[in-house]
């Protein structure tokens, strides 16, 4: 038999001396070596005339398909080997391909391909494509060749590198589809191959080293212009091959599946922050898509090629379910990712600080003391590589005191476990479809109806109680439940980092357990969790969580800077939600640190990567919480200064000083005795720095408390101030920051020098620094006064209950007070006012006309006014008790309504004679709404991505 | 860098001096509520078997156009029969023996009052109330010597809710299963307490109303021993408070009894001092009454006063209490009971109907805490004024001139008193009552969303 060699060159200069030298030394030489050239320049044609001779080298400005179609007329062999100008044979290469296409009955033989240059790695023993148009090898990526495949088998297709075809099969299947140019030509021909009966072997005894130029993006073609978009050229080739050679039975289905599968594979790509692929799979899919006439045209000639009935493939393509495996592959390894970016942090810090020991080791030289820089961590000395969980967890005391913690905070925090309000904190709604509504809906159908903005947090809440087996009221436990604990792990990675930082020695696990227990205990002790402040108890949990990401601004690498930004900002916008005066004050954190940067290092701080995660921080919670930020316009704009839930005192200087909320709080000479220790501090010169940011931190806090506290709100039904929960929390986290950092290695500084002063004062600020968590944690364990309880029974009786949650427009007006000190009403619709719709309400103008029928309603009651409250959406007036006698007389007297029942005898009902109708307090939303939720949704998704950890493995 | 640490302390220091001290959200300052003349006004008279006659006045100052109307509780509702009342005039109609509402619109609503007088020779008066929240009768019995019969009229068309309590002088009676009298509209209705708590002396009852207007009054029947049963309206006593007058007694009585209700948790004492015509004063060898909690206290005074009082002098009681009480006097004068109602001590403008025929005057009593320049307006056919200077701590007796129907006293200190009549049969005593003029029209504001 004889055979040519035709080698397919373009701009190859860069393998084609190793190739030639490969073809030069094959044992079993070819009977004609055919080179054919597409456009290169002159290095790779004078490679290849000077080794083959000009007779043998062709120009042919033309694709691949092209330029063997344009070979295959001077050839008149029986068999063909394409060899690219990437692929080097091995000496034996051709001669285990012929000896093979003497041993079997077969058309078509593929080598099997490694690597080049690593020549050991596998690349394809073969090729098949799955019903998503991923080419399959079956391999694993990187897999060694250690001959674990080494048997001939059959194919769909093989790799046009180091094929050896028969020449009458390739004329007669028309050679390579010129659609294909450079991607998925093989399987395309082996396909058709195949349903023409023609099979395809792969002879891994035949081995060809492919360097794969064309699909690494390392040679520039004309097809692809300058910028080659591998992916996209891919993509398009694998849903020309699947739509143009599937059966016709399948193709409506393929059609459809394939565009469901590339939007998928594009949301994957986004996910992983790979906006170009995803573009690229969204171009490929409109390219073959919009020219259908491509495709018929390609189905049409092979219909015609088609001589005798088609043999079924099926059983050469890839298995249905593989899709599938790479999908839960990819997941898995982005998992993994997240998970190894902890991972990463803590290795990177653990080696800083070997580092900074040794360096603090040689610079002190004598004078280090063994036990200041043991690096290794207590808890890592007593885990043992190779014991149990169980056993690590039992014989590790930091793990026994933090489940201790954990038990403790839950026990104090037991009332959460069931329904909670009281305070500031309304009833969860029965239904978590009312948080959606409230974030979905434009006009909120309570009250009278309005257009006010929903407060930030319900999107938050909504869709936490969105997991399955969460309702709202869960929801709300868990927030109570949890925060401590949740504020107790920010805190204890945060500390440890920032008293590192702080002080230069390496971080005690007690004296990081101090701070934790300390700050903690905050939400509890300042009264925020018993008043149920539910704002300012997220803000604590978060806060550490927040100035842990924080740290990440301090890093060298840009990458991580900017993670730092999205991050912060994600977590910023969460802490705004819930305490908007969070984003006032970062944001002059913000501008304080570019002044003095810029200021004082204005080079250092001129890259973009420097100061713009910080400029992110501060624009993420405006954006972020889009529909709130503009819906309060229309409002008194102060009014985004609002602490979440009913409005709740403003606390004194003294008790932001000692991070207390007036009543139900713990005692606040607990919390200023924190104050003492924080302000000597200073006096301590290694850790002075950190120590003096923490109080400028406490400075810009308390003089925007100042600030604020003289601002007043005016809501419509009165006024309200600035709520300052955030400032206080982050002055005492400061404090307790200041006392950590000056406190870190304080004890072998202070053994090593002479008794002085020194040492009995350090003693009288440490029980100073004692008593606050000690305090804290007994006032919440044994005291414990609070405002929180199970709902409270409505004032409302059930039957009327059962009405309003009928339709939005069915609702009672509750009427309390006496006439001697003034009236008030509000509106009970559905469940009655509950969580999240507090904020709503606050901001919402009263209905005029409805305040004034009110008021005539219950001092003189004309059948008109009457009349009217049915179109107001009302049903019944309710005035619980205590009735004053001359309201309810008047009622009593008016004509059009009727007495009705309460359950408590001291509560007075009333029932309009006529009915409301279900749509009367429905309304329009502002237009824009939605597009402000759309937004909104987008911008939190692409945050959430960009806060996604780095992948290593880009390509 | 110290420098600076020292300096953010410092900063911190003044800006939390500067801050505003720690506030309650969500205050909201209240004006006080308007008022504006009444529009509308309902007084329900008793039922009297023996008069067909009831006296009307109002004291109105109003311009404009009025309707006045008449017409008997009963259902079905009867017709109303108009009855030509001016504004700041009074007359007397012919009206129906049952329960009779008197109602009025426009001019003649501010200053409603009326009242109707039986027995032969006019011995009974009873007043027509207004609808009221909490009324107090004090001094009611059912026993065979003493009973009493409660009336409750409903002035409107929808159903009215009343709820009883009575206290005796064992304490409250809450085994008296009287809660949740249901009155049909326009209707009244007729309670013998003795049904509700049989063989009680003395008893003292709060009428409260829980739905609608309700008015109350309550006739008493008493026997002396050796005459026959006398009977009387019960005029109401104040709501409990600490500060009490006993306005309208007469020199001389054949008995005098104090009764005494404390319908709250805490037991107290009650002082009583006597307001003649020339000063106040404590009678010799009376003791401070104790009065336990939610206990009805009975004190004959009959000797201890009757000494005290000299000549035709003119007395009222002044009662100070260290808990809230209620009480009321009883006296049998000249064989007829009279009964005599602890009320309080107000200044401005007061109102008393006058019985048509004997011997009348009306006692002025003022407090310690001052006096000053009174006026009496007499209402009738010849309408007189009269102006007298008052001293504090002083009763003053005004005499009524003849066909006087009602009147109006109007004085700048706190005062009590009352119309009080002597005829050959015996005496009755109708206390000065406030009259509404003003309907208050409450301030009504929206709620914040977390009341």
């Amino acid at each position: 038999m004889t055979v040519t060699a035709l080698l397919v060159s373009h701009e190859g200069a860069r393998w084609l001396p190793a190739v030639l030298t490969g073809l030069r030394d094959q044992q079993l030489p070819p009977d004609r070596i055919l080179a054919v050239d597409t456009g290169s320049g002159t290095d790779t044609l004078g490679l290849l005339t000077d080794a083959l001779g000009s007779d043998a080298v062709h120009s042919y400005d033309g694709s691949f398909p092209d330029a063997v179609r344009h070979a295959l007329a001077m050839i008149d062999t029986e068999w063909v080997w394409i060899l690219h100008d990437d692929a080097n044979p091995e000496p034996r290469a051709l001669l285990e391909l012929v000896a093979a296409a003497e041993a079997h009955d077969a058309d078509i033989f593929g080598p099997k391909l490694r690597e080049w240059p690593s020549l050991r790695r596998l690349l394809e023993l073969g090729v098949t494509i799955s019903a998503t148009g991923r080419r399959e090898t079956g391999l694993e990526r990187g897999e060694y060749d250690q001959g674990q495949h080494d048997e001939v088998r059959e194919s769909l297709a093989v790799n046009t590198a180091g094929m050896l075809v028969r020449r009458e099969v390739l004329e007669k299947l028309g050679g390579f589809d010129p659609e294909l140019p450079l991607f998925a030509t093989d399987l395309d021909f082996g396909w058709r191959a195949a349903r023409a009966g023609h099979r395809t072997l792969v002879i891994p005894q035949a081995v060809v080293f492919h360097a794969e130029a064309g699909h690494r993006g390392q040679r520039r073609t004309k097809l692809l212009g300058r910028r080659t978009r591998t992916h996209r050229a891919e993509r398009e080739a694998a849903l020309f091959v699947l739509l143009a050679n599937d059966t016709g039975r399948r193709l409506p289905w393929q059609v459809v599946r394939l565009m469901f599968g590339s939007f998928v594979r594009m949301l994957g790509y986004l996910l992983v922050r790979s906006p170009g692929h995803a573009a690229d799979e969204l171009v490929a899919l409109f390219n073959v898509y919009s020219r259908p006439g491509r495709i018929r045209a390609a189905r049409r000639s092979r219909r015609a090629a088609q001589d005798g009935d088609p043999v079924d493939v099926r059983r050469l393509l890839s298995p249905w379910w593989v899709p599938y495996r790479h999908g839960l592959d990819a997941i898995s390894d982005l998992a993994n990712a997240a998970a190894n970016e902890g991972r990463d942090a803590a290795e990177r810090r653990r080696a800083a600080r070997m580092e900074a020991a040794a360096e603090a080791q040689s610079s002190l030289g004598a004078h280090s003391h063994a036990g200041r820089l043991s690096v290794s961590d207590d808890e890592d000395a007593a885990m043992a590589p190779d014991s149990g969980l169980l056993v690590r967890i039992v014989t590790s005391p930091m793990a026994m005191v933090s489940i201790l913690f954990v038990l403790v905070s839950l026990y104090a925090a037991r009332e959460a476990f069931g329904p909670l309000a009281g305070g500031a904190l309304s009833p969860a709604p029965s239904s978590n479809a009312d948080w959606w509504r409230l974030v979905t809906e434009g006009w909120h159908r309570i009250g009278q109806g309005t257009d006010a903005p929903e407060p930030g947090y319900v999107l938050p809440f909504a869709l936490t109680a969105s997991i399955p087996f969460f309702t709202p009221t869960v929801v709300v436990g868990m927030l109570f439940l949890l925060a401590v604990p949740v504020a107790a792990l920010g805190a204890w990675r945060v500390g440890r980092v920032v008293s590192e930082l702080g002080s230069g020695y390496a971080a005690s696990p007690w004296l990081v357990g101090w701070a934790v227990a300390t700050y903690a205990v905050i939400p509890a002790a300042s009264g925020a969790w018993g008043q149920g402040r539910f704002g300012v108890v997220a803000s604590a949990a978060l806060l550490p969580w927040f100035a842990h990401a924080a740290l990440g601004f301090v890093e060298p690498s840009a990458d991580r800077r900017w993670r730092a930004g999205w991050r912060c900002g994600l977590l910023l916008s969460l802490i705004t939600a819930f305490t908007p005066v969070a984003w006032l004050f970062v944001l002059l954190v913000v501008v304080a640190v570019l002044a003095v940067g810029f200021g004082m290092a204005g080079q250092a701080m001129r890259p973009r990567s420097v100061w713009g995660p910080l400029v992110v921080v501060v624009a993420a919670p405006p954006v972020l919480l889009l529909p709130g930020t503009l819906g309060v316009l229309g409002h008194d704009v102060t009014a985004i200064f609002l602490e979440a839930g009913r409005l709740a005192s403003t606390p004194g200087p003294v008790g932001l000083l000692a991070g207390r909320f007036d009543d139900l709080a713990a005692p606040v000479w607990i919390g200023l005795a924190l104050v003492v220790p924080a302000a000597f501090a200073v006096l301590r010169a290694r850790s002075r720095i950190a120590v003096v940011v923490c109080w400028l931190l406490i400075a810009l806090a308390a003089v925007l408390a100042a600030v604020l506290s003289q601002i007043t709100i005016t809501l419509p039904a009165a006024e309200a101030r600035p709520g300052l929960g955030f400032l206080l929390l982050v002055i005492h986290g400061a404090l307790v920051v200041a006392v950590l950092v000056g406190a870190t290695g304080l004890r072998a500084e202070l053994s090593a020098s002479g008794l002085s002063w020194r040492q009995p004062l350090a003693l009288v600020l440490a029980g100073c620094a004692l008593l606050v968590p000690l305090g804290g944690w007994a006032w919440w364990l044994v005291s414990g006064d609070d405002e929180l309880g199970r709902p409270a029974a409505d004032d409302v009786p059930a039957y009327m209950s059962q009405v309003t949650r009928s339709a939005p427009g069915h609702g009672v007006l509750l009427v309390r007070g006496d006439v001697e000190s003034g009236l008030t009403w509000n509106v009970h619709r559905g469940d009655g006012t509950t969580l999240g719709e507090d904020e709503v309400l606050a901001l919402t103008d009263p209905d005029k006309q409805l305040d004034a029928d009110v008021g005539q309603l219950v001092s003189q009651p004309t059948p008109e006014v009457v009349a009217r409250m049915s179109d107001h959406g009302l049903d019944y007036v309710v005035m619980p008790a205590p009735v004053d006698p001359q309201v309810a007389a008047t009622l009593d007297a008016a004509s059009g309504m009727t007495q009705a029942s309460a359950a408590d005898r001291s509560t007075r009902a009333w029932q309009f004679d006529e009915r409301a109708p279900d749509d009367a307090i429905d309304g329009e939303g502002p237009w824009w709404h939605p597009w402000l939720l759309g937004l909104q949704i987008l911008a939190i998704l692409v945050i959430a991505v960009l806060c996604g950890p780095t992948r290593r493995d880009r390509r | 860098m110290l420098v600076l640490g020292l300096a953010a302390m410092l900063l911190t220091g003044a800006a939390l001096a500067l801050q505003a001290p720690a506030a309650e959200q969500g205050v909201v300052e209240r004006e006080a509520p308007q008022r504006q003349p009444l529009t509308e006004a309902d007084v329900a008279c008793p039922a009297s078997s023996v008069s067909p006659e009831v006296s009307l006045a109002s004291a109105s100052t109003e311009e404009g156009d009025s309707e006045t109307t008449l017409r008997s509780a009963s259902a079905p509702a009867a017709e109303p029969v108009l009855v030509p009342l001016e504004a700041g005039n009074a007359t007397r109609e012919r009206a129906p023996t049952e329960a009779v509402i008197v109602h009025a619109e426009g001019a003649t609503a501010p200053g409603l009052f009326a009242a109707r007088f039986g027995g032969t020779g006019v011995t009974a008066a009873g007043e027509c109330a207004a609808p009221a929240a909490e009324t107090w009768f004090v001094g009611i019995g059912t026993s065979g010597v003493h009973s009493s019969e409660l009336q409750l009229t409903n002035p409107d068309s929808g159903p009215a809710v009343a709820d009883l309590e009575l206290y005796s002088v064992d304490g409250p009676m809450d085994e008296v299963r009287s809660r949740g009298l249901t009155i049909a509209g326009n209707d009244s209705t007729r309670i013998d307490l003795s049904n509700l708590a049989p063989d009680r002396a003395e008893l003292a009852m709060r009428v409260t109303v829980s739905r609608g207007r309700v008015a109350a009054s309550v006739q008493d029947s008493y026997s002396v021993p050796g005459k026959k049963a006398a009977f009387d309206w019960l005029a109401a006593s104040s709501t409990p408070t600490t500060s009490l007058m006993v306005p309208g007694l007469s020199r001389t009585a054949d008995e005098r009894t104090l009764v005494l209700a404390n319908p709250g948790d805490a037991g107290g004492r009650v002082e009583v001092k006597i307001t003649g015509t020339r000063s106040t004063f404590a009678p010799a060898g009376l003791e401070p009454i104790e009065v336990p909690a939610g206990e009805v206290v009975i004190t004959d005074l009959t000797e201890q006063l009757k000494g005290q009082l000299e000549g035709d002098e003119d007395a009222a009681l002044q009662l100070t209490s260290t808990v809230p009480v209620t009480g009321s006097m009883r006296a049998v004068v000249a064989g007829d009971l009279v009964q005599l109602p602890a009320v309080t001590a107000v200044s401005g403008q007061t109102a008393a109907m006058v019985p048509p025929s004997g011997d009348q005057a009306l006692l002025l009593t003022t407090t310690n805490a001052g006096g000053g320049g009174f006026k009496v307006t007499f209402l009738g056919d010849k309408p007189s004024t009269w102006r007298g200077r008052l001293k504090p701590g002083t009763t003053t007796a005004v005499p009524v001139p003849d066909g006087t129907i009602g009147l109006l006293a109007d004085g700048p200190a706190p005062y009590a008193g009352g119309v009080r009549t002597r005829t050959s049969k015996g005496s009755l005593f109708l206390p000065l009552r406030t009259l509404r003029f003003d309907q208050i029209l409450p301030e009504v504001t929206p709620a914040l969303p977390d009341e």
